[in-house]
Order: C-alpha cells, then sequence, then structure tokens
C-alpha cells in the first residue's frame, strides 16, 4: 500500500515561489493501476519525483507497506520503488550492452565483487527478451545506443520489472515513441503490470490511454488532485467526458484541445 | 638503436599504467580529473623516500604508492561529491595541495635514487639470463597483470555500477546506486593507479622530482585518444588494451621527435606544447566534423 499523506512541494523560496504539489493526499492499495493526467504543470512528473526520491517534499509523509520512505535518498528505494521515465536514452546505459543493463537492474540491492554477468544470466536474459516478443533476443551483446527509441524502452520496461519492485512509476514513458512503438510499450507494460499485480502510477498526456489503462485516474491541476475516479466510473469513462471534467475545473487549453482531436 | 627501442616500450607501458588511471575517469567516469598530475609525483615521492630512507622493499613500496594516490583521489572525490565543488575545480585544488605535500613528503623538489635497491635493479639481477630484456618483461609483466585486474573489476557488480554511473546517473540511481560513492571509488582507483606509476617510472629513471607530474593528465589524454582511434570497441578488455598501446604509441613517438626531431627544428622543452596541441587536435576533430553534419542537416 502506497500512502502520500499531506504531501507539498513548492520550489524556489520568496518571490518566485512555485507550489508544485499543495497539500495532497492519495492512498493506493497493492495492484491498483492509477493514471494520472492534467495539464502542463500540474505536478504530475513532480508526484513521481517525490515518490521515486528525486527531490525531498516541502511538508507531508511518503508512506510504502507501512515504510516511512520521506527521507530515503532515491538510491535506497530503488530497491522497492521502479521507474521509467519518458526518455528512453535516460532510462538504460547507452555505451553498455543489452545484457549489461539487464545486469544492472538484476541488482537492486548491494553490490559486490562478485562477476556482474555469468554466463547463466545472459541465458536467462535471452528467455526473457525472447518473451517480449520484440527482436532483442539476439541482440544481448549489443551496445544499447545502436537501439531504436522503441526498443530501449521495451528494454527499459524490462529492466523495471526483473526484480518486481514495489511501485512502478512510469512517467510519460511512452510520449517520446511513435504511434506503434507506444502502443507495444503499452502491452508490455500492461503485461507486466497484470501479472504480478504491482502498484503501479503512469503519468500521461493521452487521455485515451489513460481511460484504457488502469483502475484508477486522477486528474491533477495547480499541485492539486481534481478528479478520482475509480471503478465503474472510471471503466466507463470517455474523453469528451474527462474534456467536459477539466471545462468544469476552468482548466480547458489548447493542449487539451488537441489532444481530443486524436 | 635496439636500446632506444626498448627504452621507448618500457616507458610506454610504466606511463601506460598511468594512462589507465586517465582513462578510467575520463572515459568510464567522464570527470575529467586534474588531481593526476599531483598524484603522479605523490606516487614517485612516496616511492623514493620509503627507498632511500625507510629500507621498505621496493615491491610494497609500490603497493604503498598506490594507497598514497588512492587517498589524494579520495580528497578530489569528497571535494566534488559532498562538498559540490565542480569536477575540474576540485581536481584542480587537490593538485595544488598534492605540489605542497609531496615537498613535504620528499623534503626537498629532487631525491636521487642511484644508491637505493631499486625494482628495476633487483629484476636486473634476479633476471639475468634475459639480459637487457629483464626490465622490460617486468614492467610488461606488471602492466599486464594491472590492466587484467582492472578489466576484472569493470567485469564485477561494482564495476559495471561505476560504469553506467558515467553513462546516465539518474538511470543508475533508479537501480539503487549511489553514484557519488562509485565517484570517489573510481577517483581513489584512477589515482592509485597514477601513483603506482609514478613510483614505477621513478624507480626505473632513477630519481624522482617535484616537476615530473606536470603533464601527467595530458599525456594520459593522449594515450586514450590514440588507443581509442586505433581500436574502437566498447568490450572493457580491448578497451584497456587501446590505452596502453596508445600510450606505447605516444611513448615511442617523442623519443623519435626527441632524438630526430632537431631537424625540423624541435627542442625537448616543445614536448608538452606539441602533446598539448596533439591532445586539442584529437578533442577538436570529431566537434568540428559534427558541428559541419548539423549545418548540413540544418539546411
Amino acid at each position: 500500500m502506497l500512502e502520500l499523506d499531506r504531501l507539498s512541494k513548492t520550489f524556489h523560496a520568496g518571490a518566485d515561489r512555485v507550489v508544485a504539489i499543495r497539500e495532497t493526499s492519495l492512498t493506493l492499495a497493492d495492484g491498483d493501476f492509477l493514471t494520472i493526467i492534467g495539464s502542463n504543470g500540474a505536478g504530475k512528473s513532480t508526484l513521481l519525483n517525490l515518490i521515486a526520491g528525486t527531490y525531498p517534499p516541502t511538508s507531508g509523509r511518503i508512506l510504502l507497506n507501512g515504510l516511512d520512505l520521506t527521507g530515503v535518498p532515491a538510491h535506497r528505494r530503488a530497491r522497492r520503488v521502479g521507474r521509467i521515465v519518458q526518455d528512453p536514452l535516460a532510462g538504460t546505459a547507452p555505451s553498455m550492452t543489452v545484457a549489461e543493463n539487464l545486469a544492472l537492474a538484476m541488482k537492486r540491492g548491494r553490490r559486490g565483487l562478485r562477476p556482474a554477468l555469468p554466463r547463466r544470466l545472459r541465458h536467462r536474459f535471452q528467455d526473457q527478451l525472447s518473451a517480449l516478443n520484440v527482436g532483442l533476443e539476439n541482440r544481448l551483446r549489443c551496445r544499447v545506443s545502436l537501439l531504436s527509441g522503441g526498443e530501449r524502452q521495451a528494454l527499459a520496461v524490462l529492466m523495471a520489472t526483473l526484480v518486481p519492485p514495489e511501485v512502478l512509476l512510469l512517467d510519460e514513458h511512452t510520449a517520446a515513441l511513435d504511434p506503434s512503438n507506444a502502443v507495444m510499450i503499452v502491452r508490455l507494460t500492461r503485461s507486466f503490470v497484470e501479472r504480478v499485480r504491482l502498484t503501479t502510477l503512469m503519468v500521461t498526456h493521452n487521455m485515451e490511454q489513460a481511460i484504457d489503462v488502469g483502475t484508477r485516474l486522477i486528474m491533477m491541476h495547480k499541485g492539486e488532485i481534481i478528479e478520482d475516479l475509480q471503478g465503474a466510473e472510471k471503466a466507463h469513462a470517455t474523453v469528451p467526458q474527462l474534456v467536459d471534467l477539466f471545462s468544469d475545473h476552468h482548466v480547458v487549453d489548447d493542449e487539451l484541445l488537441l489532444e481530443r482531436v486524436f | 638503436m635496439a636500446a632506444l627501442w626498448i627504452h621507448a616500450v618500457e616507458q610506454g607501458l610504466a606511463y601506460g599504467i598511468a594512462a589507465l588511471g586517465v582513462f578510467l575517469t575520463y572515459r568510464i567516469l567522464k570527470f575529467p580529473d586534474l588531481t593526476v598530475d599531483g598524484s603522479f609525483v605523490t606516487g614517485a615521492a612516496i616511492a623514493s623516500v620509503l627507498l632511500t630512507q625507510c629500507g621498505i622493499d621496493p615491491f610494497t613500496v609500490l603497493v604503498l604508492a598506490f594507497l598514497g594516490g588512492g587517498i589524494a583521489g579520495l580528497i578530489t572525490g569528497l571535494l566534488n561529491t559532498r562538498l559540490g565543488i565542480t569536477n575540474l575545480l576540485a581536481g584542480v585544488l587537490t593538485m595544488i595541495m598534492l605540489y605542497s605535500i609531496n615537498l613535504r613528503i620528499m623534503g626537498r623538489p629532487n631525491l636521487s635514487l642511484l644508491r637505493a635497491p631499486t625494482v628495476t635493479r633487483i629484476i636486473e639481477a634476479a633476471w639475468s639470463p634475459l639480459g637487457s630484456l629483464a626490465v622490460l618483461a617486468f614492467i610488461g609483466l606488471l602492466t599486464l597483470a594491472v590492466k587484467l585486474l582492472l578489466d576484472g573489476f569493470l567485469r564485477t557488480e561494482i564495476g559495471f555500477a561505476l560504469r553506467a554511473t558515467g553513462d546516465s546517473e539518474a538511470m543508475i540511481t533508479a537501480q539503487g546506486v549511489n553514484t557519488k560513492t562509485m565517484k570517489i571509488l573510481g577517483l581513489a582507483l584512477s589515482n592509485g593507479l597514477v601513483a603506482l606509476s609514478g613510483a614505477l617510472v621513478a624507480q626505473y629513471g632513477g630519481f624522482a622530482d617535484v616537476g615530473m607530474g606536470l603533464g601527467t593528465i595530458v599525456t594520459g589524454l593522449a594515450a586514450v585518444i590514440i588507443g581509442g582511434t586505433l581500436i574502437r570497441s566498447n568490450h572493457v578488455g580491448w578497451m584497456t588494451l587501446s590505452v596502453l598501446l596508445g600510450s606505447l604509441i605516444y611513448r615511442i613517438a617523442v623519443i623519435l621527435a626527441l632524438r630526430y626531431g632537431y631537424v625540423i627544428g624541435f627542442q625537448a622543452s616543445d614536448l608538452k606544447l606539441i602533446t598539448a596541441l596533439l591532445v586539442v587536435l584529437a578533442l577538436v576533430v570529431p566537434y568540428l566534423r559534427e558541428r559541419r553534419l548539423r549545418k548540413v542537416s540544418a539546411c
């Protein structure tokens, strides 16, 4: 269970003060798959950064399965909190090979002087890559910088779930991909998340995707959660309905209208 | 003439260990570390003092020099990661501090090892059947051992984490690695290797001088860059081999330039200028090529 307790984040003090997250509380049960939508500057990414520990909150607490993560540095949360970012370049080590990247993801906890990539691991990785069905199984020795964006992101999905975390954060992880790759990545993400019933938070700009994927949907605006759709309400939501909800809160902007077209 | 070639190869290998240190920071960690200009001398200073004044075994001296260099790297790492000083400045500050510290260790600007039982002398006596190749064989084996140990380390779980730290800090943090610790570790290891090289060069050359480290970063970069253009590989073993090869080629070029350079008006004192210009050229060519490509694609 993930609990955010009156979480706030303010950037810059004084005149430049920006309140990115304002007194936000949220509780996710195990296996919940939450999608988060909102206009630019709504605080979606900040929320994920706070959970990942990229920076500490200004106030409030973050509890994961009863454990207070609030002051824990990002690298110590890594075993519990998995993350996939928007930029496929940033989520993998480009100068290392596919197999080497996977070996990095195998060791979320303590690292020692054992060989990082013994032969048995290679075989295991090959099987796991075959299961992805994106043709990476024969490219274990290939440098990640030579892969396409979609292939890299598929690798990132596998890396984030190789050792299942307690909560998975997806920060617009399909936004930088072309439509067919985006569909492929969503398919992979869903299959992993559903198989291990992973508690997941997914930020997206795509309302269709937000409705289609997951079990719960929240809408954010100016650092607050303004809508929270669950169960049947979420299952039967439509894009026009979401746009109406946005306009009820006076947050319609060009970008939202553009997305409605797609 | 044969002696000249042996000499060049010996030097290339001995300085090659320092180049491996520069490779570790510059190529693997993407941290341009200037500490090496000081830590090279620290290694030489520790070796010369322990040999002449403490009578410690010259092989043990190499290990102690490695540890001394490691402390120097540790300081740069702490300045950068814990106190927030930028990487270049942290290295420069440690390098300047080391200048005074090296003088303190030696007690004077230079120390002669002419009467000391250096590794080269011991090896010459012990491996006498090899004749003039004894020292070359020893330095070759030592360098190879250092290379293989470094390769092995870079293939461990910690080694992987170190490589990924230079690649993408955000990514490796998300995989549970403290990048600050990795940088400190990498800098300590790198400067340890540089100091080991300094200790070896001092014993081989028969002296330690407080100015002998000047330009270690540049010669190290020259070796890394020359090697990198000859062998393009992302395989750790090939990369370290390329660095040693680069160091060898650089030393051979230096010796040839010193011997025959007068023909076109070179002096020994021009060496650092030429080395630096070589590195400038090697760094600038890919940059200009990329900029030209970008211009074309912008049209």
